[in-house]
């Protein structure tokens, strides 16, 4: 494998670790650990979320950089997984270009849930977080299906490249809009807990929780630009039900 | 007995359940997403226990945030795949989703002094969930690091170790193992 070919490896897999949602010390450890694999020791990688920038040396002294940028993240930890694993394999027995192209294409093949599944999935998630609440019958049932309008609404949005912030403003709102007008006509009384466990769909887990281990980590400009994300999602949340739900209330 | 069963034991079956199928949609595989349930169900599960003994909710979440942190490093070690997997779905029960809703519920209906005293809450929950994960995950990266690199600065880590490693749950002794040594 030359030095092309590796930094195409270390940034491809790099990139889309980043992008399925995992930490970005795993990412620049991933990289460091294949070139060191492949006897470029003196690798150096700066990752953040939004981009990555790797230089190896080559053998007459010359330097060679690649720069990604990283775009339209998605999580998918069943990816990181994978990608975890290939990082590992390929450190271990150090296969050629071919092979790991092959690998990564199969990762990329993958598809854990169908979409029905996820369908069903936000359903089961809405009435039951609705029984958390304290709902009845009616509350979920109408979560139920404020949550599956919630799955159509973000992979519409996601195949915009919509921002964070107008993804949770847009679904909550309408999942808001929905509650209120449910409670409107009577199908269910008092749409605060049904909003609620529609919400709860939204929240950012998965960038509190990067956000925090990127900090352990000390990279604090990933660090940062996680907690902006999940600061600017939860703002989103509230921005979209709250206008909503104050526009029902003063009229 | 009637009053565990339907105060704690149900809606911690529900939460699991809900976390369980939220998880979904981070593309977990079956087998781990059970177990990632069951994180769910244990980081309620001591919210809502230690919540009846009468502990102050910041205090809840820490230690069931803590909890599910080390739940979610063990299993990780375990089965060899990356912590944030159980992590993620552990956490979700204890996110203040309904504080926050009614903070700004209570904020559109001009009731300031609700709003802010809801938003001071809802901050104190979350800041003591991302606590209970920084002191459980930092433990966790000092061993790890002690233990890849255990000869040349044994000494060292060891005195820095036990400053540091106070509040979290007990770790197997620091392995010295040579095998990892570049």
């Amino acid at each position: 494998m030359n030095e092309t070919q590796l930094l195409d490896t270390v940034i491809e897999i790099g990139r889309r670790l980043i992008q399925c949602g995992a930490e970005i010390y795993r990412a620049e450890e991933s990289i460091k650990r294949i070139c060191a694999a492949y006897g470029y020791k003196n690798a150096e990688m700066f990752a953040i979320p939004a981009g990555i920038i790797v230089t190896v040396v080559k053998s007459d002294g010359e330097p060679l950089t690649r720069t990604c940028r990283v775009g339209r993240r998605e999580t998918n930890l069943d990816r990181v997984d994978k990608y975890n694993s290939l990082s590992r394999f390929i450190c271990s027995t150090r296969p050629d270009y071919d092979t790991i192209k092959r690998k990564m294409a199969a990762i990329e093949a993958r598809k854990v849930y169908s979409t029905r599944a996820e369908i069903i999935s936000y359903a089961v998630a809405g009435t039951s977080f609705a029984f958390t609440f304290g709902g009845g019958i009616r509350e979920a049932v109408a979560a139920a299906v404020i949550c599956v309008m919630i799955f159509f609404l973000r992979e519409f949005l996601h195949k915009l490249n919509s921002s964070v912030f107008l993804r949770s403003v847009v679904c909550s709102m309408i999942a808001s809009f929905v509650a209120l007008s449910l409670n409107y006509i009577g199908i269910i009384d008092g749409f605060d807990k049904v909003i609620i466990s529609a919400l709860m769909t939204l929240v950012p887990g998965v960038a509190i929780t990067n956000c925090m281990r990127d900090f352990i980590a000390g990279d604090l400009v990933a660090g940062i630009y996680t907690l902006t994300e999940a600061i600017l999602t939860a703002a989103g949340i509230a921005v979209g039900a709250g206008s909503v739900v104050a526009a029902a209330i003063h009229g | 007995m009637k009053d565990v069963l339907s105060d704690i034991i149900i809606p911690c079956l529900l939460t699991a359940i809900s976390c369980g199928a939220f998880a979904i949609q981070f593309n977990i595989r079956p087998a781990h997403l059970a177990c990632a349930s069951v994180g769910a169900f244990m980081s309620e599960f001591i919210f809502r226990i230690l919540e009846l003994g009468g502990a102050s909710e910041t205090r809840c979440s820490l230690a069931a945030a803590a909890a599910a942190a080390v739940y979610s490093e063990i299993m990780a070690r375990r089965l060899h795949v990356p912590a944030n997997m159980y992590l993620i779905t552990s956490i979700i029960p204890l996110v203040p989703g309904g504080m926050m809703y009614y903070t700004m519920s209570a904020l559109i209906l001009n009731d300031i002094d609700t709003a802010s005293e809801l938003a001071l809450r809802t901050c104190g929950i979350a800041g003591s969930i991302a606590m209970g994960i920084f002191m459980v995950s930092s433990a966790v990266r000092l061993l790890k690091y002690a233990a890849d690199h255990s000869e040349p600065v044994k000494k060292k880590r060891n005195t820095t170790k036990k400053a540091e490693k106070k509040l979290p749950k007990k770790k197997p002794p620091q392995k010295r193992t040579y095998k990892n040594m570049h």
